[in-house]
């Protein structure tokens, strides 16, 4: 609970100096909204570790191989560093490179849920 | 913890506004720019450092 305090007291504050700090200074106000943003995702990460230690409990104890659950893991990391790219970026009117970040990850993501797809075909060839 | 690393970015970013200002004042407008330019490094160092951070948890929690 208190985190959710410190994560909303930290983020309206470097909002406001954000804007104290954007006439005069733009560029910044966007370094400020980005350690913001990094302090906040690292704060919200470390809440996310018991779900994370169930997560993989159940999965040991179904027996799925780790090679089966890794992709999963890399995809949930590597899709809230691209929400976080993304959203920076648009904060700073590059909607360009915003939409570029967003593209990448997905592709990224499939590219690493790769051997979960060979590993379904194979499953289907042994069925037929 | 984290918020002070916000007011300090503040800090250091007002306080290079003021320095700007002064400085453009006084005629010295290529010095004032110097300021600006060397506070926004001094702030990058810090933020580069908090985003290294950032990643070196994704990494190691999300099995990277």
């Amino acid at each position: 609970m208190d985190t959710s305090f410190r994560l909303s007291a930290m983020l309206l504050t470097a909002t406001v100096l954000t804007l104290v700090l954007k006439k005069q200074n733009p560029e910044l106000s966007l370094v400020l909204t980005l350690a913001a943003c990094a302090v906040a995702a690292g704060l919200l990460i470390r809440c996310l570790e018991p779900v994370l230690s169930l997560a993989a409990s159940l999965a040991a104890r179904a027996e799925l191989e780790d090679k089966l659950i890794a992709p999963l893991w890399k995809c949930l990391g590597l899709g809230l560093l691209t929400e976080l790219t993304s959203a920076v970026c648009a904060d700073a009117g590059q909607s360009a490179m915003a939409k570029l970040a967003e593209l990448g990850g997905s592709l990224l993501c499939l590219v690493i849920s790769l051997p979960l797809l060979q590993a379904v075909l194979a499953l289907i060839e042994e069925l037929l | 913890m984290e918020v002070d690393l916000i007011f300090k970015i503040a800090a250091v970013g007002i306080m290079i506004s003021i320095l700007n200002q002064v400085l453009v004042r006084s005629g010295r407008e290529e010095q004032a720019t110097m300021t600006t330019l060397a506070g926004l490094v001094v702030v990058l160092m810090i933020v580069v450092e908090k985003i290294a951070d950032l990643f070196a948890l994704v990494k190691e929690l999300f099995h990277f």
